[in-house]
């Protein structure tokens, strides 16, 4: 008998009698999606700017990055100052971002949590290797907590998936928080307006 | 295997150092409260907790089927699957992954946080055979530096103050060794692991959670690093006990929602990623994904009615941050690579021998089940391992023989009368026969004052009213 034939064959004898599953029901939400949301990213070390259309993103870029910022886009509409090949195999190239600006599909309020996945990236490691992350995010894609997120995501297929909280942290040293572990140095959430 | 030293000896050990100590317990127990912030703030917390402890046994209770059901997903999703029974099997199939993924550079293996990598030893075992790796996540590179065991599975470094973190970094990344700037040493260490990350071959990340019905693999971090290791090498290898898998994918709702909360107090950790396919390289092919799915006992541990539901652990660390003994000793103390109360309870299922200690190392006090998110009944596994190792013959010799010396004096009443009486006469004329410091009781608490007599001599005394 193999490793897994042995491994499976004590497990099915020694499982006890099976349970029910509870009924998980998502609470009801309290407060306007969109304010909790801000109040969550900011405490997180995230920062929120609301744009009325994504254009609007490179002038802010130009304003508080500075005018010589190189920086790149994976957001449809939205051009950064330096191309990426789409078709990246390689992620070591990423290296050297110092902005990157991507799409999330959607934001979780109770925690400032936004979800990414990897078809709308150009390589799964650009939000890891860029200096700085900003995320865009509509408003109507709020959702409330972490049980409305998988009500969204059941039955949608993706390759890879990340809810990206705030910026790269740790507290390893003292319990002393600082920001920009290995990833992004800061994360930027371009909260765009619901159009009218 | 190194000479273990007991618990209580570790503990001794810890405790000479009174401000480090001090600190050690004020900073655990500042996580601690930041956790009940967190829980107090959702009003559906002992709903969620309620919610993760049923999951978690219909999943056990089903782990058979559920994990037939996750390869066949996982493999589905074009990664590979491989079961191991021990630890040495795992590392052996780790190594064999590693080996044959040798392009002409060599192999450079980067690991991002894995307890069961630890629990499996797995570094030494790499090293022995030549292969290095690198820890990832910045507190296990501490200790990885300074050749230590974590000693907390979220807080790894904890043990240390940042005068250590330079003197290390000073030694192995040549930073200023009079700066023990927190920010200027997590930049060094950015700096130092980002070449790491970009050499990489191989990356090895733990499992949080394992979805059956999606094959979806769960990691969280916040620092990144499990995906910056994932994203640029070649393989990936991820190692999961069996215990982990749950059954949908809208369960992780209420995981991912109990964790980072009762880990470290946040609302969620920065990073909480979802490995379904591998990554597209080019013409079509996918970057080589592997899933390890390790027993290492927890089959068995299924089979003990008693002690089965220490299985529901997600790895938070809220037992330990809150335990009195945990704070107070360190977790080298608990010579296992989980510590702390939940520690005590699935090591002496692994060496029941070696961690016969272990279940000792506690006052009882049941704060570890308050706060544990999946309601695992800590405290009375700790008292049901006590018995089950005295049984066994197990039980430390000093604990038998007074519990034997009690249960002779206790249960005969003339004993008792009499055994009272002598010693309240000797410690009223001899005080220096129990208030020494060979008497471990005495050591850190004072001796009463003797009364003239006991409560059945007193009794036996008063006039009877109610004749």
């Amino acid at each position: 008998m193999n490793s897994r034939e042995r491994i499976l064959s004590t497990v099915r004898q020694n499982q006890p009698i099976s349970v029910a599953l509870p009924l998980v029901t998502p609470p009801d939400p309290v407060a306007p999606l969109s304010d909790t949301f801000c109040k969550g990213v900011e405490r997180i070390g995230g920062q929120v700017i609301r744009v009325q259309d994504p254009g609007r993103i490179t002038a802010y870029v130009r304003e508080a990055f500075g005018p010589e910022m190189d920086w790149v886009s994976a957001v449809d509409g939205l051009a950064g100052t330096r191309q990426l090949d789409q078709n990246l195999h390689r992620g070591h190239t990423l290296a050297t971002v110092e902005l990157a600006i991507c799409a999330g599909h959607f934001g979780v309020a109770e925690n400032g949590a936004i979800w990414v996945t990897d078809d709308s990236l150009p390589h799964r490691a650009l939000p890891f290797l860029c200096q700085h992350l900003g995320l865009v995010v509509a408003e109507s894609a709020l959702v409330a907590t972490m049980h409305d997120a998988y009500r969204l995501l059941d039955g949608r297929t993706f390759d890879y998936g990340v809810f990206i909280a705030g910026p790269s942290k740790t507290a390893d040293i003292e319990q002393s928080l600082v920001i920009g572990a290995h990833g992004p140095r800061s994360l930027t959430v371009f909260l765009l307006a619901d159009s009218l | 295997m190194p000479n273990v030293v007991e618990h209580a000896a570790g503990a001794r050990q810890f405790v000479t150092d009174e401000p480090r100590t001090d600190w050690h317990d004020q900073t655990l127990w500042f996580v601690r409260q930041k956790r009940d912030r967190m829980a107090h703030s959702l009003p559906e917390w002992e709903t969620l907790r309620q919610w993760a402890s049923q999951i978690k046994d219909h999943a056990l209770a089903n782990l058979s089927q559920y994990l037939e059901r996750l390869e066949a997903q996982v493999e589905a999703n074009g990664i590979q699957v491989h079961w191991a029974a021990n630890a040495e099997e795992h590392n052996r199939i780790v190594e064999q992954i590693v080996r044959q993924s040798g392009g002409p550079g060599g192999v450079r293996v980067v690991k991002s946080k894995s307890m069961l990598t630890e629990e499996c030893h797995l570094n030494d075992y790499l090293i022995r055979n030549g292969i290095l790796v690198v820890d990832t996540d910045l507190g296990e590179r501490i200790v990885q530096l300074r050749q230590e065991a974590p000693s907390h599975i979220v807080l790894p470094a904890i043990h240390l103050k940042k005068t250590d973190v330079s003197q290390t970094f000073a030694r192995h990344l040549g930073t200023d060794p009079t700066n023990s700037d927190p920010q200027y040493l997590t930049e060094a260490a950015r700096q130092h692991l980002r070449e790491e990350f970009l050499g990489a071959t191989v990356a090895i990340t733990g499992v949080n959670f394992a979805v059956a019905e999606t094959g979806t693999l769960v990691v969280c971090t916040n620092e990144g690093n499990a995906d910056l290791g994932v994203h640029l090498a070649d393989v990936h290898i991820a190692c999961m006990g069996i215990e982990k898998v749950i059954p949908r994918q809208e369960h992780l709702g209420v995981f991912l929602r109990l964790l980072a909360r009762s880990a470290t107090g946040q609302p969620i950790t920065t990073y909480s990623s979802h490995f379904v396919r591998p990554r597209p390289l080019s013409n079509g092919k996918r970057q080589a994904m592997h899933l390890i799915l390790v027993d290492n006992g927890r089959s068995t541990q299924l089979g003990r009615p008693d002690f089965r539901n220490s299985l529901k652990c997600i790895r938070c660390g809220a037992c330990f941050n809150t335990c009195p003994v945990y704070r107070r000793s360190g977790g080298h103390s608990y010579h296992n690579a989980v510590a702390g109360p939940i520690g005590s309870i699935l090591a002496p299922n692994l060496d029941m021998k070696k961690n016969a200690d272990l279940p000792f190392a506690s006052t009882l006090c049941g704060s570890c089940a308050n706060v544990c998110p999946v309601k695992i009944d800590i405290d009375k596994q700790l008292w049901l391992w006590r018995q089950e190792l005295t049984r066994q013959g197990m039980a430390p010799v000093s604990k038998t023989l007074a519990m034997r010396l009690m249960s002779t004096v206790l249960s005969s009443p003339v004993l008792y009368g009499w055994s009272g009486k002598i010693g309240r006469r000797l410690m009223r004329l001899f005080p220096g026969l129990v208030s020494n410091r060979f008497n471990p009781w005495y050591r850190g608490r004072e001796m009463p004052q003797p009364p003239q007599q006991s409560f059945g001599e007193w009794y036996r005394q008063q006039p009877k009213k109610h004749e």
